[in-house]
């Protein structure tokens, strides 16, 4: 056998377990998702095809509405200001000072932290009788809120515990994109008597754009996928309100078992993600 | 300037004790006994170890976590392991030989990374149902595994590319084969890499939740995150008991970020705009 051909047989054999691995559990599962999404599917039960009623009956399910907004939220609020304040963030650990070092390993803390057990500590800190804020509130003499409880505070608090987890992957993201900014540029700048601002605006934003295209889209997937957030902080409570795609599909297969809706659930959200994913990609290439 | 240092000082403490209050009051909320629980009046502040004794006693509320926390171990040391033996090989392939179509398995590689795994959790759970392989550790671990691997692969990649080429190709010109350059030249080289990457599949299987929440229904088979967030269920929730438990279970993770941050973000970084 001719060495060269030998030689890419083996590459094709060394990459074979994950070529396999990717068609059976992602491509296989991503078209069951998409072609059980029209059929009547329950564990065990061999499918009937029912067109539209997937679609129909998780549309009509009470607070399933909610998912269409509160993804909207997430995405407005949740990954725009993250971005924004991970910029400012990476910034200000891009100075030159004492103590940088010791900032940056505090503040990445959040992002180390399993999500379940921090989940557990936010639902403690806002519990209305005992947690820590309305305990505060009590001292101070403030009426209590029940943060978990009424749906404008409980879906601002599961943004805020995704900001709160997520800024210092993101910040670190944006640092070193920062950090590989070449100093000249600025020192250039400063000769041209640029302030802070001006250096910030005309050498770093423009600099670290392509880095930040790329978090913001990276964010965004990984948002519209995110389950345990909401399954431990609310449970999407109050009244199915809090729900995302991910949380209402678990409850249509896995308490409902109305396996079919949960595809339609999926399939609602699956092409914005393909979406996603092919522009990022081509972000990367560029 | 003194005045900018200064505003710069009180902005990042600002951040991070919003960052750190809640791992603060993790770690006194598992200190304290009930009744401080219960009326915390932030000056009085009796420690106690009682959560941890629980804890490590099995008290009745958690008498299975040890078995729990096994099997948290037993999955996130198997996940490692068949993460890097799929990923060291694929990597190396992708760094080092050409065949065709090796762009589209990179291509693959991305698509894995990106897409979120919850998407594909309501099928894969079917899947397994099917196979029959429901509550055991071989589907959490598949899992893992697919989920592990993409990073793996690619930071793995990247380093291999680091290794000058001369050295394999002394090993080529004695005779030796792909597999045998790969495995006594390669993989002995890019020991740190191994040891950085299974701690990174390790820690991604400890912490998961979904797919051991999908995919075990007896309570012999859940992690320890299960048991952790099953004790929300209850009506009166043990918040020190809880706290405690969660205390000792992020110790690992925490420690390894630690330890690590600077290599993750930058094998990130470069992973992502290199591409």
């Amino acid at each position: 056998m001719p060495k060269q051909y030998k030689d890419w047989v083996v590459g094709v054999i060394f990459c074979l377990p994950f070529i396999i691995l990717f068609i059976l559990f992602i491509v296989q599962p991503l078209l069951l998702s998409l072609v059980y999404a029209f059929f009547d599917k329950r564990v065990g039960v061999e499918p009937v095809f029912n067109g539209l009623n997937n679609f129909l009956f998780a549309l009509n399910f009470p607070g399933f509405s909610y998912v269409f907004q509160n993804l909207i939220i997430f995405v407005i609020f949740g990954v725009n200001i993250k971005m924004v304040i991970a910029l400012f963030l990476a910034s200000l650990l891009n100075e030159e000072f004492r103590g940088r070092r010791v900032f940056r390993s505090l503040l990445i803390i959040p992002w180390s932290l399993p999500m379940v057990p921090s989940l557990v500590i936010w639902r403690w800190i806002l519990d209305t009788d005992y947690g820590f804020i309305n305990r505060c509130f009590l001292l101070l003499g403030l009426p209590q809120i029940s943060f978990l409880g009424e749906y404008q505070w409980a879906i601002s608090m599961a943004v805020l515990y995704h900001i709160w987890r997520s800024l210092p992957f993101y910040s670190l993201m944006l640092l070193a994109g920062l950090q590989s900014i070449p100093y000249s540029l600025y020192e250039a700048a400063e000769i041209d008597g640029a302030s802070w601002w001006v250096k910030f605006r005309h050498v770093s934003i423009p600099l670290v754009k392509p880095v930040y295209v790329i978090a913001t889209l990276l964010s965004l997937i990984w948002t519209m996928g995110d389950f345990t957030t909401i399954w431990i902080l609310t449970r999407g409570a109050p009244a199915d309100t809090t729900n995302v795609f991910s949380t209402f599909a678990y409850k249509f297969a896995f308490q409902i078992g109305n396996l079919g809706a949960a595809y339609a659930t999926f399939f609602m959200l699956l092409p914005l993600v393909f979406f996603l994913i092919v522009i990022l990609l081509r972000a990367i290439r560029e | 300037m003194k005045k900018r240092t200064i505003l710069i000082y009180f902005v990042l403490t600002m951040f991070t004790v919003f960052a750190l209050f809640p791992a603060y009051w993790m770690f006194i909320t598992s200190l304290r006994p009930l009744s401080e629980l219960l009326n915390p009046v932030p000056w009085v502040f009796s420690p106690t170890l009682k959560y941890y004794e629980q804890v490590f006693t099995g008290y009745y509320q958690i008498d299975l976590f040890g078995i729990q926390v096994m099997n948290s171990v037993i999955i996130s040391l198997a996940t490692a392991f068949f993460s890097i033996l799929v990923s060291s090989f694929a990597g190396y392939s992708l760094a080092r030989i050409r065949f065709p179509y090796s762009s589209w398995v990179s291509k693959m590689v991305f698509f894995t990374y990106l897409m979120p795994p919850s998407l594909l959790s309501v099928a894969f759970f079917e899947q397994m149902h099917n196979y029959g392989l429901v509550n055991t550790y071989a589907s959490i671990v598949i899992a893992m595994v697919v989920f592990t691997s993409p990073y793996c692969i690619w930071i793995y990649k990247e380093y291999v590319k680091s290794i000058p080429i001369e050295i394999e190709e002394a090993a080529i010109i004695d005779g030796a084969g792909r597999l045998k350059t790969f495995l006594t030249v390669i993989f002995p080289l890019s020991a740190p890499v191994i040891v950085a990457l299974s701690t990174y599949a390790f820690l991604y299987a400890w912490n998961e939740y979904l797919y051991v929440l999908i995919l075990t229904s007896d309570s012999r088979m859940f992690t320890a995150p299960l048991a952790i967030a099953g004790l929300l269920q209850s009506d009166e929730i043990p918040w020190g008991l809880v706290s405690a438990m969660s205390i000792l279970f992020s110790i690992p993770p925490v420690i390894f970020y630690y330890l690590v941050q600077k290599y993750m973000i930058r094998g990130l970084v470069a992973g992502a705009v290199k591409a």
